[in-house]
C-alpha cells in the first residue's frame, strides 16, 4: 500500500528523533511548513544526516537535488514522494 | 619549552617511525616518494584509479602547461576535491610558486578580491568554479586563467625549490577574524605533515577517503599531504550524501573528520545498527573543533581508534597530537617533538618549523610578541605533558562542523545596511539543544523614520534576509531578532558578547 503524506511526515519525525531524542517536543510540531534550519536549527551536517537517514529509510536516493534546495520539511517529503511515486 | 615527546611518539608510531623523514621542500618529498610508491594507488576518483607514477607523470604536464603560459609566483586555485586540485597543487608547489587554496564555493566578488589580497599572479579554475572567474576575467587582466584540466605532451621537471619558499597559503579568520591568508613555506608543510605521520602506528599505505575541503589545513596537510607522503591511496569523495556507499565500496582503513561528521556517522550507526563506515575502518583523525569524549569510547566500542588533535592554519595543521588520549579525557595530546612552547596568561604561545612565515592580506600587529605566535587558545597541561584546551581568547565562533565564522566579518555586512545602527553575530541554542548562528541587530532610528506607516520590523529582516541569502550556506544567521534598545556596552562602548553556548 502506497505511504500517504501523513506516513511520510512521520517516518521524517522518526529519523529526527533518533538524531536527537532530546528535541521530542520540538519535533513533535513539525510539520510540512517547518524550515529545516531555521525552525529546526540543523547544520550542514545535520542536513547531510536527514539525507542520509532518509535514503535508507525510504530507500531512496538523493541523487539530483542539492542540500540547498531542500529548505522546508514540506521540501524533503515533495521529493520523497516524487521518488516513490 | 621545548616539547621533549619524541621517544613518547617513537612508541607510539611503533614500527613506520623509522619510515618518517624529512625533506626540504615538498617538491623533494613528492619527487621521491612518488617513485618509491609508483606502481601503488595514489588516488582515486570519479571512477578512475591513478598510481603514483601515473599521477607523477600528469603533475609533470601539468607543470609544462603553467609554465608555458610563463606562470610564477602566487597561484590562486578555485578547484573543488578532485583529482585535478591535486594535480594543479603538486604541479603549482613543485614549480616553485605558491599555491593560494580558495573554498570552492566562493562567489566571483570574493576570488576576485581574494586574488588581490594574496598577489595571485594566476587563477587555475575547473569548469565546476569557471562561473566564479567572471569578474576576474573581465577586471584583472594582469591574472592569467588557466583550467585544471588543460594538459600537454611534455613533461616539465620540478623546479629547485628551498625550505623557505612558500607553499601555501590557506585562508583562515586568524585571532582577529578578519579574513586574510596565512603563508606557510615548504618547511612549514613538511613539518606539518610529519607531525601528522607520529602517534598512528601503521600510518604508512592506508586508504584513506576524502570528505574534508581541500582548501581547509586539515584537509590539504593532514588528509591529502600526509596520505602521499604514506604511501597510501586516497578516494576523493565527490559528493558527502554518498560517503556511506563510496566508503561500501573503498573500504577505507582510516579518514580524517570533524567531529560533527564522526557524530553524524556514530548516530546512523546506532540507527540502522550497522557500522556506516564498514568494518574496513581502524583509525580516525579527529580535529579542527572540540572533540567529546564520548566520540572516543563510542568509536572504540566499534574497534576504531580516535585520535583528537589540536591544530591551526598557522601551524600547518597539528600542534599536538593525542595517541592514546583514551586515559586523559579532554586532552588534545601531547605537543609534538622540536615545537617551542610557552603559556602566557594561561594562552598558549608557539615556535617551531611548522609555523607560518605571517598573514597574507591583512596586518596583524598583535598575532605575535618577541618572536612567539599568540594563539588565542586558553590551555592547560597537566603533570605528564598532556595538554587541554581551556577556551579562546579570539572571538571566532568554531561551528561543530570545523568551520571558522567571524562575527566581526558578518556584523560588517550587515551593519552596511542603512537600517542598522549595530550589529551582533551569535551562536545560540535551540530548545532541543541544537546550535545555530543567530543575528540581533539595533535599528538606526534616523533611518527608521522615514519608512513611514510600514511594518519596519519587517522591512529591516526583508532587507537582512538579503544579505544572509547572498552569504555561503555555513555563513548565513538562522534566526534574526530586532532589538528595541541597545546592546549592554562595556566601559569602552564595545558591545558585551553573548556567551549563550559556552
Amino acid at each position: 500500500m502506497p505511504m500517504n503524506r501523513n506516513d511520510i511526515l512521520e517516518k521524517l519525525k522518526e529519523i529526527l528523533l533518533s538524531a536527537d531524542e532530546s528535541s521530542r517536543d520540538v519535533i513533535h510540531l513539525v510539520n510540512e511548513n517547518t524550515n529545516l534550519h531555521t525552525g529546526l536549527g540543523l547544520s550542514s551536517v545535520n542536513m547531510l544526516y536527514l539525507i542520509i537517514a532518509t535514503e535508507e529509510v525510504f530507500g531512496i536516493y538523493f541523487d539530483d537535488i542539492g542540500l540547498n534546495e531542500l529548505q522546508t520539511v514540506g521540501d524533503v517529503m515533495n521529493y520523497i514522494e516524487g521518488k516513490l511515486s | 619549552m621545548i616539547a621533549n615527546t619524541l621517544e613518547q611518539y617513537r612508541n607510539y608510531t611503533g614500527e613506520c617511525f623509522s619510515r618518517i623523514k624529512s625533506y626540504d621542500t615538498i617538491a623533494q618529498m613528492w619527487e621521491e616518494r612518488s617513485k618509491e610508491y609508483a606502481q601503488l594507488v595514489a588516488i582515486e576518483y570519479d571512477g578512475k584509479s591513478y598510481t603514483y607514477a601515473q599521477l607523477a607523470e600528469d603533475v609533470a604536464k601539468y607543470r609544462t602547461v603553467l609554465k608555458s603560459k610563463g606562470v610564477s609566483g602566487r597561484v590562486a586555485l578555485l578547484i573543488p576535491n578532485s583529482y585535478d586540485f591535486v594535480k594543479a597543487f603538486l604541479a603549482a608547489v613543485t614549480l616553485g610558486c605558491t599555491a593560494a587554496v580558495l573554498p570552492a564555493h566562493l562567489d566571483e566578488k570574493s576570488v576576485f578580491g581574494v586574488c588581490r589580497m594574496f598577489g595571485a599572479s594566476t587563477l587555475v579554475y575547473a569548469d565546476a568554479t569557471e562561473g566564479a572567474t567572471a569578474l576576474v576575467a573581465k577586471a584583472a587582466p594582469d591574472i592569467t586563467l588557466i583550467n585544471a584540466a588543460e594538459t600537454a605532451d611534455e613533461l616539465t621537471e620540478a623546479a629547485d625549490c628551498k625550505g623557505s619558499d612558500g607553499c601555501t597559503i590557506i585562508m583562515t579568520g586568524g585571532t582577529t577574524g578578519k579574513p586574510k591568508g596565512a603563508l606557510l613555506s615548504n618547511t612549514a608543510v613538511m613539518q606539518g605533515i610529519i607531525n601528522s605521520c607520529l602517534g598512528v602506528p601503521g600510518t604508512f599505505e592506508q586508504r584513506y577517503m576524502l570528505v574534508l575541503p581541500l582548501s581547509h589545513v586539515f584537509g590539504l596537510i593532514r588528509n591529502l599531504l600526509a596520505s602521499l607522503y604514506s604511501g597510501c591511496a586516497m578516494y576523493i569523495c565527490r559528493d558527502n550524501k554518498n560517503m556511506f556507499r563510496d566508503a561500501a565500496t573503498f573500504r577505507p582503513t582510516i579518514m580524517v573528520l570533524v567531529p560533527a561528521l564522526a557524530e553524524m556517522a556514530l548516530t546512523l550507526s546506532k540507527k540502522f545498527g550497522r557500522n556506516m563506515w564498514g568494518d574496513s575502518l581502524k583509525t580516525i583523525i579527529c580535529g579542527a573543533a572540540n572533540v567529546p569524549q564520548y566520540l572516543i569510547e563510542e568509536y572504540a566500542k566499534m574497534g576504531i581508534s580516535l585520535y583528537p588533535g589540536y591544530g591551526l592554519t598557522e601551524s600547518a595543521n597539528l600542534v599536538s597530537g593525542n595517541p592514546e588520549n583514551i586515559n586523559k579525557p579532554g586532552s588534545v595530546g601531547l605537543i609534538f617533538p622540536g615545537m617551542e612552547y610557552k603559556i602566557v596568561n594561561d594562552e598558549l604561545w608557539l615556535k617551531g618549523k611548522n609555523m607560518m612565515d605571517g598573514y597574507v592580506g591583512c596586518e596583524e600587529p598583535d598575532a605575535y610578541e618577541d618572536g612567539w605566535f599568540k594563539t588565542g587558545d586558553l590551555v592547560r597541561m597537566d603533570e605528564d605533558g598532556f595538554l587541554y584546551i581551556t577556551g579562546r581568547i579570539k572571538e571566532i565562533i568554531v561551528l561543530s562542523t570545523g568551520e571558522n565564522i567571524s562575527p566581526a566579518e558578518l556584523e560588517a555586512k550587515f551593519n552596511s545596511l542603512n537600517l542598522i545602527q549595530d550589529s551582533q553575530v551569535f551562536e545560540d541554542m535551540n530548545d532541543s539543544g541544537n546550535r545555530f548562528l543567530a543575528l540581533e541587530v539595533v535599528p538606526r532610528a534616523t533611518e527608521t523614520a522615514k519608512l513611514g506607516d510600514i511594518d519596519v520590523n519587517a522591512k529591516i529582516i526583508e532587507e537582512l534576509q538579503k544579505i544572509n541569502q547572498s552569504l555561503p550556506t555555513f555563513q548565513r544567521v538562522a534566526k534574526i531578532t530586532v532589538r528595541t534598545s541597545d546592546f549592554e556596552r562595556t566601559p569602552s562602548m564595545k558591545i558585551v558578547r553573548y556567551k549563550k553556548c559556552q
